[in-house]
Order: structure tokens, then sequence, then C-alpha cells
């Protein structure tokens, strides 16, 4: 006879239940001893169900899939509870927990909302649901799925700003708690969102007991105080709970039958992109590999709106960013041929001390050194930032395409046409559009809308990355390996024309 | 002022570091897969040729973000700080222009050994150099995935500045510097070069 998971977990006396290990206050194992406010509520409810609790450590990316894989019988780690999310699992209500979403940083730092994020390095957590917000934002995010590297970054300066959850930013960054030295460096910054933290449980055990068991425990633990008194002992905040033991002290919230009044429940908010155009298509795309290659494969950039947008915006530019980046590498490089046959000295020594000078930059001061300049000229736009990419991306590859050019010029007599000239350094000349094509995905870290920060952008939001990192790595593997050919061919033709010049 | 300068300097060797292992181990794969490239299994050959112009082609950025987006999620690799995957993620993204300027720089001088014309085949140092300075350069971009190195120095301290000027003026002087230090540098080793093979 199948069981359902209330009479498994009953029969073999033990509880899976999958915990965060490293989210200090709410489940951290400190050597092989699990600690937190969530660990004593899931002791309580194994407690209550008269069973073991086994934890299973689980991180962002893993607590609902070994649900779902039956590695655990419930989840009970930090999980925003989101109508996208109801898709997937089945969240108990009432929540246990409710935190907004908080943004900490150097206390140097002049940020006050979102509006102040444009173009900031911000670290954080991959799957984030609040990540697109940030990317409305423009913020450039870095993305983490352990939220001790995510704060080892911070403070070692890889990014300005961190994000998460109010509740560990506290614990880990600027509350009581949390470590001197990062009190004394980081403030939180703004809050916005506050939204409920829910157990989650396998769609099939919904109507079944396990979820009504669940949902009772969890109405009673707030009666009792029981979880305003767990998450005191580990410096969690209490407010909402408190509210909650308001709530839940009121006969007024349990209905005939052992239901819960709806009033009384708070309702998940939604972070969804809407569906694109095509999401049908990519949904059967999905299931056919997982019917097939049993291979869970999602494609958000595909089948959410705002993803599939950004993937055909980032793709348009990238190919804008290549094309500027080559044509500026030709005109800077044939300009510092020009110049340095100029009749005047100081325009020729001039020229030549700024081509050593951009040579031997290495490319992301060029790049910051014009983003500089050009931001404080013009308002910073996208379209200001792919421009100021092709200008320093063109003038560094243009400064070592030109000084081929000059070596070639040496070797010839005065009064050579410049395309015989560029014949001759040809293999020098096309790798400098080759580098500059290369180089283009640097124009990302000034924040220039192309592929590369968009599928940064949207595996932020969604959590998938290797279909998105490969997508990218493809992208641009063509791009350069098209570059090299027709390069080639623009070459031969070159040399072909030269030899038929030669022949008649 | 001398304690920015003996700072940057300080990060500096962390790029100057970073390049000279990735040139090293880029001189060894690059020995092997220029001796693939050239056996007469042609089937060999042309897998690795394929390879190597994989590698030639996809950019070093790329790379390293997904370098960096691979090794910050690995289970097997918790036990890396932030700081060790960053610049793990750079070593690799570098390595892989390394193996394919490297093993091209073999193969020319394995073919020229083959020929007996032992002073072509040498061009291999100053190709190694020019090798190890774009290693250098290019180290740069670890700034972006948080790498202390020079560039990340810099940025981290123009940020400290208030004033846009003040930014400009600092990151122009460490161009200069860079400047300063790689020209010289590449003019005495290309005289070298010239000297050493006539």
């Amino acid at each position: 006879m199948i069981k359902n998971t209330l009479q498994s977990i009953l029969c073999t006396g033990q509880m899976k239940i999958g915990v965060r290990s490293t989210y200090k206050g709410f489940g951290a194992k400190i050597g092989n001893e699990f600690v937190g406010y969530e660990i004593d509520f899931a002791h309580y409810i194994a407690e209550q169900l008269g069973v073991k609790p086994i934890f299973v450590p689980v991180n962002i990316a893993t607590r609902t899939q070994k649900l779902i894989e039956g590695e655990t019988d419930l989840s009970l780690a930090t999980i925003t509870h989101t109508k996208e999310r109801e898709e997937t699992v089945q969240f108990i209500r009432p929540h246990y927990y409710t935190s907004p979403t908080s943004v900490a940083g150097l206390k140097t730092r002049n940020i006050k909302g979102l509006n102040d994020l444009q173009n900031v390095s911000l670290c954080a957590p991959i799957g984030f649901y609040t990540n697109v917000t940030f990317k409305q934002a423009r913020a450039r995010i870095l993305l983490f799925d352990n939220p001790e590297k995510m704060f080892d970054a911070l403070r070692f300066g890889a990014c300005d700003l961190v994000t998460q959850d109010q509740a560990l930013i506290l614990v880990e960054v600027t509350g009581p708690m949390a470590p001197q030295m990062m009190r004394d460096r980081f403030e939180e910054k703004f809050t916005f969102g506050d939204a409920p933290w829910g157990m989650a449980i396998r769609l099939g055990d919904k109507e079944v007991t396990l979820g009504k068991a669940l949902t009772l425990i969890s109405a009673e633990a707030h009666a009792t105080g029981l979880l305003e008194k767990f998450a005191q002992q580990h410096g969690v905040l209490v407010p909402f709970l408190s509210d909650q033991r308001m709530i839940w002290s009121n006969t007024s919230c349990y209905l005939l039958g052992g239901e819960l009044s709806p009033t009384c429940l708070m309702d998940a908010p939604s972070h969804a992109d809407s569906p694109s155009i095509i999401a049908p298509l990519v949904k059967g795309l999905e299931r056919w590999f997982k019917h097939s290659f049993e291979i869970n494969l999602t494609l958000p950039m595909f089948s959410g709106s705002e993803g599939l947008r950004l993937l055909v915006r980032g793709s348009v530019i990238s190919l804008l960013l290549v094309i500027g980046v080559i044509i500026a590498t030709v005109f800077f490089g044939i300009t510092f041929f020009f110049i340095s046959k100029s009749r005047w000295q100081f325009l020729r020594v001039t020229s030549h001390i700024i081509r050593l000078i951009v040579m031997n930059s290495p490319m992301i001061l060029l790049l910051v050194l014009v983003y500089l300049v050009m931001s404080g000229v013009w308002v910073y736009t996208g379209v200001m930032a792919l421009i100021t990419a092709v200008l320093a991306i063109g003038l560094n590859n243009g400064a070592m395409a030109g000084d081929s050019l000059i070596q070639s010029g040496k070797t010839f007599t005065k009064g050579t046409s410049l395309s015989n000239i560029v014949r001759v350094s040809a293999t020098p000349f096309r790798a400098s559009v080759i580098n500059a094509t290369k180089a283009s995905p640097v124009a990302a870290f000034i924040g220039t809308p192309e592929l590369l920060s968009v599928l940064i952008d949207v595996t932020a939001y969604s959590g998938e990355r290797v279909v998105t990192l490969g997508i990218l790595t493809l992208f641009y593997l063509l791009v350069v390996q098209l570059v090299v050919v027709l390069s080639a061919r623009i070459v031969n033709k070159l040399n072909m024309s030269a030899s038929g010049e030669t022949h008649v | 002022m001398f304690d920015h300068l003996l700072g940057f300097l300080n990060a500096l060797t962390v790029n100057l570091s970073i390049a000279f292992l990735v040139l090293l181990v880029g001189l060894c794969l690059g020995f092997v897969t220029a001796a693939i490239r050239l056996m007469p299994n042609r089937l060999g050959a042309q897998a690795m040729n394929f390879f190597i112009g994989i590698l030639r082609a996809v950019p070093s950025y790329v790379i390293m973000v997904v370098m960096a987006a691979i090794l910050t999620s690995a289970d097997a690799l918790g036990m890396l700080g932030s700081q060790t995957a960053a610049l793990f993620a750079l070593f690799l993204a570098l390595l892989a222009g390394s193996i394919s300027s490297c093993s091209d720089a073999w193969v020319t001088f394995l073919q020229y050994r083959a020929q007996g014309r032992m002073e072509q085949a040498l061009l291999i140092v100053p190709n190694a150099f020019q090798i190890f300075i774009v290693a250098v350069m290019s180290s740069g971009v670890g700034a972006a995935i948080g790498v202390h190195e020079a560039v990340h120095y810099t940025l981290a301290l123009a940020e400290t500045y208030e004033s846009r000027i003040d930014r400009i003026i600092l990151v122009a002087s460490v161009i200069l510097l860079f400047a300063a230090i790689l020209t010289p540098t590449k003019y005495l080793v290309g005289r070298a070069s010239a000297r050493f093979l006539g």
C-alpha cells in the first residue's frame, strides 16, 4: 500500500527536514550541531509529530529541488513565499517569519534608495526574488549562492553594496550580533518589500494530512508565543511574531473542521516575469528535454517577457558594440598613421606619446578613464555607455593597429598608397580588430547593457546559470569566429587584388 | 601619497605573479598541444587545432565571468574564499589565451628547429615575454570580480575621492605609470632579442 508523506514519517519515526547551514540566526551548522530559529522550530515540529528530525543541509539552489526529489519531507530554509513558487511547492500558512529586502554598504557611500543604484556594484544572492528590482534600477550585480562568500566579498571590497533579507543583514553586517568590524564599516542603506517566509512541502502533500498537521502546529506555535521565544533566543527580530501571536490567540481565526480563517492569513506577493510571446513553445521544449533526456532545462531568458526583451536588446547592443569597436579600431589606427606623417612635429610627438600610453594601459583603466570623462560631460545613459565603450576599446586597439601601420610604412618609400601599407601590415592590423572584438564584453564593467550584463541580470532573478552562461559563451565564440573569417576574407581580397596589379 | 604608491606596487605584484604563473602553465600546456598539432595523426592534430581555435576565440572576460559564477556555486569548492575563487577564475581566463598563444609559439619553434634554423626558433623567447606582458595587462579585468590587483586597488582608491577631477587624475596617473613601466621594458627586451638573434 502506498503511504502518504505523513504516514511514511510516522512509520519510520524520522522526518527529513531541509535546513540552511550558513544562515546565522536561522540555520547554521556549528561543529556537528545545527542551531538557529528555524532549527528550534524544526525540533518542535518533530516533537509534536513524535518523530526524530534528520537535518539535511540545503542552499538556495537545492532547497526546493531536494524536496521535490524526495530527499527531504519538509523544507524549513528561509524560503520567501511568492505566487510563482506555489507552482512547484506548497507553502504552509500561517507563515513563520517575514522580512523586507535590505541593502547595506559602506558608511561612506551616499546611497538612499533604488534610484541611487545605477552602475553601483551590488553583491546579491543568486535567484533572489527582488533581483529583478535591482536590475531595473541598473545596478551592476555580482552573484553568490553562499551568504558567507557574499559577505566576504563585501568585506574585501568586491562590491559597494550587499543585499539580502533584512534578517540576515542584521545578523551578519549591521545588527548587534554582527562582527564589530562589519558594524564599524557598514550600515543599512534602505529596505523595501516585506515578504513572508513559509515552510514548503511537496504539492502532493497539499490536500493530505502533512500539510494540515503543519498548518495547525504553526498556528499553535504562534498562539503560544513559542516562535517568538525561539526568535529571541537567536537574536532574530520579533515584531512580526508578536503580531502573529496576537492574531492566532484569537479564536475567531479557527474555523470548524480544523480550517483556518483566510482573513487571518497573509497572501504571498508576486514577483514574476510575465510569460513571453514564445513561452508556450519554450515550456514545451523544457518538458521535452525533461521527458526525453531527464534534463531539467530552464530557459527564463526565453520564457519570461522581461527576460526575452533583455536578451534581444542585449544581443542587438552586443552586435552594435562589436561593429562599433571594429570601426573605431580601424579609424583610430588610420588616424594615428596619418598623424605620424604630419609635417608638424608637435602633432607627431603628441600622437606618438598618446599611442604609447594607450597601448600600454590596462583596458579596464582606460575604460574607466573615458567613462569618468564622458559621464562628467553628458548624462550617463545606456547609449552613452555604449559610445564610451566603443571609444575606449577602439582607442586601445586602434593604437596597436596604428603602430603596425606605422612600422610597415617605414619600409615603403614616400607616396606609397595606404592600401599597400595596410596589405603589408594585414596580420597585426587584423589581430587588432579581432582583439577589439574579444575585448568588447569588458564594456559590461561600465554598465553597457550588452549581452553579458543582460544574461547576468537574467541569472540574478531567475537563478538559472548553466544554460545562460552557455548561451553567453557560444554567442561570443560565434561573433569572434565571424570576425576572424570575415577579416581573413578581406585580407585575402587585398592580397589578391595586389597580386593582380603586380601581374598586370 | 607614498603609502598609496606602496599599496599600488604591492597590488601590482598580484598582476605580475598571476601573469608569471599563467605564462608558466601556458608554456607547459602549450608545448603539449603544439606537439599534438604537429603529429602525423591528422585527426588528433585537427582536433587540437580546433580546441586551440576555441581557446583563441573566447574572450577572456567572458571566461572569467563564467568561471567566477561556477566557482562561487560549486559545492565542491565551498572551502574557497571569495578572493581565492576570484583569483582562480582570473587565472583560468588568462590561461585560455596563454595556452593558445604559447601553443602557436611552440609550433613555430618546433617547425624552425626541424629545419635547423635555431636563430628563428629562438624567437620563442621574445614571444613568451610578449605573452607575459599581455597577461599582466589583461589581469586588470580581475577588478570586475574583486581580485585585489593593481587596477582594483586604483579603482577602490578612486572611490574614496569625492571629486571627479581627482578620480580622473588618479586613473590617468596610474595609466601613465603602466606606460612608464611597460614601454621601456618592451623596448629593452626588443633590443636584447634583436642583439641575441643577431
